[in-house]
């Protein structure tokens, strides 16, 4: 009975927590989903991952100056909003949702070629074990 | 009832069982510990993998040069009979960077049975690394032979054959193939407007290739994250070394607010494309 339960536990752990892409959706399946969404941009790249809740993290991209780019952030699965900040190198914050939390899009025009950080801070939750996933869609618009 | 339990809870616990592998003498607190921990070092491997950096599309750079006033230069491309002669996995993903662009410089000029000739090379090195499917599901072949007379249409075309293989590596945690492919394409990019900006001193084309430091430097830097083989760690050399030659011509360094300034005489440019032709010359050179 014993050897049982413990197989059961098991099974649940390894069903539950093992494959990752069931708590995260494929890129390909994001970039499917976002194909209208960033119209009129096109596609420009996408990064996509779990984190745990109460965490940070950050996908960074480059950039081009006089291009136009649209950066949409994507989350599931936790217990309340997740935070988003776009960095500079020198640590300078170009944008953020923290006062807006459900905007979940910003859209520059970097002046100069450069590389920044998207910064992603996720709710904590009484679940230490509490995960979900994060993604970055990144657009750019017709040249 | 007994049924499911034979159909579904059976093979779950014997799978389950056969995969924790634990002792029998531990107890049940123990397993479920150290199976979970387990299933914690996979996440974190899953979240290195995942959050990178995400490169610009080698669309994208292509637009840009060519705005700027790149113009067609066939002399210049890697030669379609090259591809037939790579063994290497790794050669064969940085040939597929350098094919694509290839193959996007032709569509952007009009020279769409080139760049149609790109497609299929493309495809073949796909198809050996394990690729294929993204071509086959997508019907990309077919897609451009039917808008050969479009290039609007070969481009979108192109740009979602980029946009599904860079998804479907990421999906497939297949970091080291999208990291050499898009050194090969960062590579090709760089070459064709390198070979121009020598004859014609195009400030433009320039400050452009100064402007690919952008991604070569997080390029380089996850290459030698990866578990490198010893091609990784020479193609590692061999991009530093053209990261020196980009920077030897930075005359102003850029600020918060200013970009930096580049101005490459033909010594500067000459030793650039030398740099350059040691990475291409694993593919080009491959036909003799």
């Amino acid at each position: 009975m014993r050897l049982l339960q413990t197989a059961l536990l098991l099974s649940f752990l390894a069903i539950s927590t093992s494959p990752i892409s069931a708590q995260c959706k494929s890129l390909k399946t994001l970039k499917t989903e976002y194909a209208d969404i960033i119209k009129p941009y096109d596609f420009e790249g996408i990064s996509a991952g779990v984190l745990g809740a109460g965490k940070t993290t950050n996908i960074s991209v480059s950039v081009f100056s006089k291009v136009k780019y649209r950066f949409h952030f994507y989350s599931e699965g936790y217990d309340g909003p997740v935070i988003v900040k776009i960095i500079t190198l020198n640590h300078q914050v170009l944008w953020t949702n923290e006062k807006d939390p459900g905007n979940m899009m910003a859209e520059f025009t970097p002046k100069k070629t450069d590389k920044y950080f998207v910064e992603y801070t996720t709710p904590s939750s009484a679940n230490d074990d509490s995960r979900g996933c994060i993604a970055l869609i990144l657009s750019s618009r017709p040249y | 009832m007994k049924n499911l339990i034979h159909t579904i809870l059976i093979p779950v616990i014997a799978g389950a069982l056969v995969c924790s592998c634990g002792n029998k003498g531990q107890n049940t607190e123990h397993e479920v510990q150290e199976v979970d921990s387990i299933l914690r070092q996979d996440t974190i491997k899953e979240q290195i993998h995942q959050f990178v950096h995400i490169f610009p599309s080698q669309i994208k750079v292509a637009r840009l040069f060519k705005n700027a006033g790149l113009p067609y230069q066939a002399a210049e491309l890697i030669p379609v009979e090259a591809s037939g002669q790579l063994v290497e996995k790794e050669d064969k993903a940085l040939a597929m960077g350098l094919y694509g662009v290839d193959m996007v410089y032709s569509a952007m000029n009009n020279q769409t049975q080139t760049a149609m000739g790109c497609l299929k090379i493309s495809k073949d090195l796909a198809k050996d690394l394990g690729l294929e499917g993204i071509y086959e599901s997508n019907n990309y072949i077919k897609k451009f032979e039917s808008n050969l007379n479009n290039q609007d249409s070969l481009e979108l075309i192109i740009r979602d054959l980029f946009a599904e293989t860079d998804a479907f590596l990421k999906d497939n945690n297949k970091l080291d193939l999208t990291l050499l492919t898009f050194a090969g394409g960062w590579t090709e990019s760089v070459y064709l407007a390198s070979t121009y900006a020598l004859s014609t001193k195009n400030k433009g084309i320039i400050q452009l290739i100064g402007d690919q430091l952008v991604s070569l430097d997080p390029l380089i830097d996850l290459l030698k994250k990866t578990n490198g083989t010893a091609i990784n760690t020479q193609l590692i050399t061999e991009l530093n070394d053209v990261r020196t030659a980009i920077i030897a011509g930075i005359v102003k360094e850029e600020t918060e607010q200013e970009p930096m300034v580049i101005q490459m005489d033909d010594e500067k440019i000459k030793n650039l494309i030398a740099k350059l032709d040691v990475i291409r010359n694993r593919i080009s050179k491959s036909k003799s």
